[in-house]
């Protein structure tokens, strides 16, 4: 027997849309939403809010038979409000046509889905009671503010038990969960009129990030080197800007792998992206070094985890980059035929309130002929990984390296093949390496990858972050290895000052 | 909406003074709601409509509920329609995820609230149905730019007629209508602008924006030779001075932040009113104007949209402070502003023009876009960008186009001496010029 969801109850809210599109002629896809979300703030030892919230909605995309497309979207998850969505996108739809907007005959040429996909969760949302998170939450923010008085600390806590259900005109019948987590500490250090923060978190998909031994070990591993970054940025100075032969440790190389490749991959935005040619996609096009490979997908238990596209197609997890060679794209149903590339079902959206957008989900580099290192990633110290930098031969006695740790975020323009993002912190490495204040990479998407050179320790594809485009924020994450090398390349600049 | 409200507000006046199953006594309520009908009208690459900018329209009734009980426990939760159908599921929902508080915020005391026109008829008729008007916008937005020689046009529009309320036990009942409307364009993915009011845009309003955004879209196009390495005045036109004002003041003026020694401010600065920055500079909220895009009757707890001044003559006068905070720092509460740098004003006395400063220019950058804003540590000042659509100006005159690195502390430039304001043409907020690293 199958296991129950709270959109399974909707059948007759899309029996309405069903009928309503097929009385005026139309195609659709009906997005469903039910959304469940906590979330706990605890600051320096205090509980500053538990807040719930819920989101039960309907979206609903509708396409005249040209192809032209307007779209509806109610909290009233009910016939008659169902029924007058569609009513008022096939408006919409029809003045796009009237006006000789643009349309798209996609949704004609794909057969109907019948996938369902509901994680098993070891944790759900409701196993704990708020007390008990809450009393874990402070336990764990009151260890981590007692590191050193020059220190305060916030800690959040959210957890989302969210589901979808996608049917078409087709026949198209899909749902699925998304259960996601995090626990995420803020520390602020202040001295002397300077004031410097840094971050630590953990993703996963339930709350066993709060109740098993494992997941508690790692945060607060993370956490007192997130703490002690803060604090050593009190006094760390700039670094000089310029190219530099540089390692980057796993959260970076994922921002790497998002913003200098995965969004000009993907296909709604290739009619501009500098890995298009007159809209299509440049396959067989050689980005990387040969041992390099990017790959986004679904995986099960990430933070980013979604099986089924928003317009209900499996999510495909697909090589973007194959032995360094262009292979594929992010593609949604809209925009693949055009980018001439196979569709992969990469359209997410924020709410049911949103059009699908080509989205990564689980994005990471992999290279081949990695060097094994048998420590955790962290409990190596940028001294440690300098010798094992020599060991290996990636650097020479005296050579200049700079090492940057911790993803801060990133942007891209597509369309210039420019991208950056910002770490945490950046370590001259040596004997004794030496700290300075974060600076941003900033990079050329065709030419980035060629600089990598090797790949050390295991993967690592747990980096969380929020992704947004177009004004929408969803879930992403990501990784590599524990640490990328990336040759002197002029176009990859650290911006520093000018004078160190 | 109003019966909808009324509904909530009689369950929640028959719980108050009763200790409820889980043995928590109801002292008092808040909460706030909005309904929202949104339309939505897209244009990319030089097209209306399509998949992935359809027109849209969207409706939803949100909100906050705020429940105090016995003990200083507090509940926060998020409303939606459903909250009447599903009350006592919620309530056993909202008494569970009770937490103490001994900072927990109390209710404001009803009060006239001040009558500021916040919602255009004109804009409730196109959410309501007329939508000519918002694919007319579009259209000649794309033509405007295409004379312009813009090959690539894209855009959007985004009216909503919203309807709030404000509401606590206390007897407070504030209920309004707003139109925000939001329309943008941009020119070969080069530069874009946008309108942001609570009313439509005037005619000339709208045909400034197209030639603005494609007169900058064609010097963008212009590309110059630039290899500077050093120190060197950049401009930051209002809109990107806006946003740095929100990421690197609008956190620091935080009172939740500051209480906590998450800041770069102490309190102390502020009760001791410290000279943090320049003695021309002010920086206000000021939520009172009509059919402004940062103007709102009062805060979602209740609390009076009125004129406050943050920063009085470089002085840290107050910071940002809801009601919980507030009460923490033993201070007054404030609006808190709305539309982020852009609920930021800033005043400097005597000021010349964007144009003057231009002129007087040896050698400097005007920065149009950036990469990677939103990635730098507020609480330091500290930022380093890559500036992707900047003009070179040599001798007070624009060269053309450059990319760079700049480094720099936003919180010290606003200190500077040698930092210049200028007034831009139709722009409420100054343009900011500072010394920074450039690569």
């Amino acid at each position: 027997m199958k296991e129950k969801i709270r959109v399974d109850s909707l059948d007759r809210v899309i029996q309405v849309v069903e009928e309503a599109a097929k009385e005026r002629g139309l195609a659709y896809i009906l997005r469903l939403q039910d959304k469940k979300e906590t979330v706990v703030k605890v600051n320096n030892g205090k509980t500053e809010s538990i807040a719930t919230s819920f989101l039960k909605g309907l979206g609903v995309q509708v396409f005249t038979p040209s192809g032209y497309t307007g779209f509806a979207s109610t909290d009233v998850v009910e016939p008659g409000s169902a029924e007058r969505s569609v009513k008022l996108a096939g408006k919409l739809a029809q003045k796009v046509q009237e006006e000789k907007g643009e349309y798209n005959r996609a949704i004609f040429n794909i057969p109907p889905t019948h996938e369902r996909s509901i994680i098993r969760l070891n944790h759900p949302y409701d196993s704990m009671s708020l007390d008990e998170i809450e009393k874990k939450l402070k336990k764990l923010n009151s260890e981590l503010v007692q590191i050193d008085p020059r220190l305060s600390v916030r800690t959040v806590f959210v957890v989302v038990d969210e589901e979808w259900r996608i049917t078409r005109h087709d026949g198209t019948d899909c749902s699925f969960t998304t259960p996601r987590s995090f626990l995420y500490n803020i520390f602020t250090a202040k001295e002397d009129g300077k004031t410097t923060t840094t971050y630590s978190n953990l993703p996963g998909s339930d709350l066993s990030l709060l109740c098993e031994p494992e997941p508690e070990r790692k945060i607060k591993k993370r956490s007192m080197i997130a703490a002690n970054l803060a604090l050593e940025l009190l006094t760390a100075g700039p670094i000089k800007s310029g190219s530099y032969k540089m390692v980057i440790d796993y959260s970076l190389a994922k921002g790497l792998a998002h913003e200098a490749f995965g969004h000009a991959a993907e296909t709604d935005g290739m009619e501009s992206s500098i890995l298009g040619e007159n809209g299509r996609m440049c396959l067989g096009k050689k980005v990387a070094a040969e041992s390099v490979s990017i790959i986004d997908g679904p995986i099960e238990g990430d933070y980013a985890y979604q099986p089924i596209s928003a317009n209900g197609i499996k999510r495909e997890t697909v090589y973007i980059v194959k032995d360094g060679i262009l292979t594929a794209g992010l593609a949604d149903l809209f925009s693949a035929e055009g980018a001439g590339v196979p569709l992969t079902g990469a359209g997410r959206i924020e709410s049911c309130h949103h059009l699908p957008l080509a989205r990564m989900s689980n994005i990471r580099i992999q290279t081949k002929n990695v060097i094994p290192v048998e420590q955790e990633f962290e409990d190596l110290t940028p001294a440690g990984l300098y010798r094992i930098l020599l060991s290996a031969g990636l650097v020479k006695d005296n050579e200049e390296i700079i090492y940057l740790v911790g993803f801060q975020g990133g942007q891209v323009n597509p369309a210039f093949g420019h991208f950056v993002f910002n770490c945490s912190g950046i370590y001259r490495l040596g004997p004794d390496p030496l700290l300075y204040q974060p600076a941003i990479f900033a990079g050329n998407i065709l030419s980035a990858l060629k600089s990598i050179r090797a790949g050390i320790g295991g993967l690592k594809i747990d980096v969380m972050g929020t992704c947004g485009k177009m004004a929408q924020a969803v879930p992403s994450s990501g990784g590599s290895h524990y640490f990328l090398v990336l040759d002197h390349n002029p176009e990859i600049t650290i911006g520093g000052e000018t004078n160190e | 909406m109003n019966k909808f409200a009324e509904n909530l507000q009689g369950k929640l006046n028959n719980l108050l003074n009763h200790t409820l199953l889980q043995g928590l006594t109801l002292e008092g309520w808040r909460f706030n709601l909005h309904t929202t009908n949104l339309l939505e009208v897209g244009l990319k690459n030089n097209k209306l409509g399509g998949p992935y900018t359809a027109p849209s329209l969207k409706t939803e009734t949100a909100g906050e509920i705020y429940l105090l009980w016995s003990g200083h426990r507090f509940t926060i939760a998020q409303i939606d329609r459903n909250v009447l159908e599903e009350f006592e599921i919620n309530l056993e929902l909202w008494q569970k995820t009770a937490y103490e508080d001994q900072w927990g915020a109390g209710l404001v005391e009803p009060y006239e609230p001040p009558l500021i026109p916040l919602a255009q008829e004109e804009a409730v008729t196109i959410v309501n149905g007329e939508f000519d008007w918002a694919f007319s916008l579009l259209e000649e937005g794309r033509r405007g730019l295409v004379d312009c020689d813009c090959r690539k046009v894209d855009g959007g529009v985004r009216i909503i007629y919203d309807q709030q309320l404000t509401a606590n036990s206390a007897g407070l009942w504030i209920a309004y209508d707003q139109t925000p409307v939001e329309f943008y364009l941009q020119g070969d993915d080069l530069f874009s602008d946008y309108f942001a009011e609570k009313r439509l845009p005037t005619k000339e309003e709208h045909s400034r924006l197209i030639n603005y955004t494609g007169e900058t879209t064609k010097q963008l196009k212009k590309p110059t030779p630039f290899s500077t390495r050093s120190e060197m005045f950049v401009i930051f036109p209002p809109k990107v001075f806006e946003a740095f004002l929100e990421h690197f003041l609008l956190s620091n003026l935080s009172g939740n932040l500051i209480a906590n020694r998450q800041s770069a401010f102490n309190i102390e600065d502020f009760t001791e009113k410290k000279q943090i920055f320049r003695t021309d500079f002010t920086v206000r909220v000021d939520g009172t104007r009509p059919y402004r895009y940062n103007s709102f009757r009062c805060t979602k707890e209740g609390v009076p949209s009125s004129q406050v001044e943050l920063i009085q003559a470089g002085r840290l006068n107050t910071p940002l402070l809801d009601l919980k905070y507030a009460r923490k720092l033993d201070l007054e509460p404030t609006p808190i502003p709305v539309g982020g740098g852009r609920g930021l004003l800033v005043s400097v006395p005597g000021i010349k023009t964007l144009e003057e400063v231009i002129q007087e220019l040896d050698d400097g950058l005007i920065i149009y876009s950036l990469l990677g804003l939103h990635t730098q540590d507020y609480s330091s000042g500290k930022f380093s960008l890559k500036a992707d659509q900047c003009l070179l100006v040599k001798n007070g005159e624009i060269r053309g186009k450059v990319e760079a690195l700049i480094v720099g502390n936003f919180l010290e430039g606003l200190k500077a001496d040698d930092s210049i304001f200028a007034r831009a043409t139709q722009e409420e907020n100054p343009a900011f010029c500072m010394k920074v690293h450039v690569s």
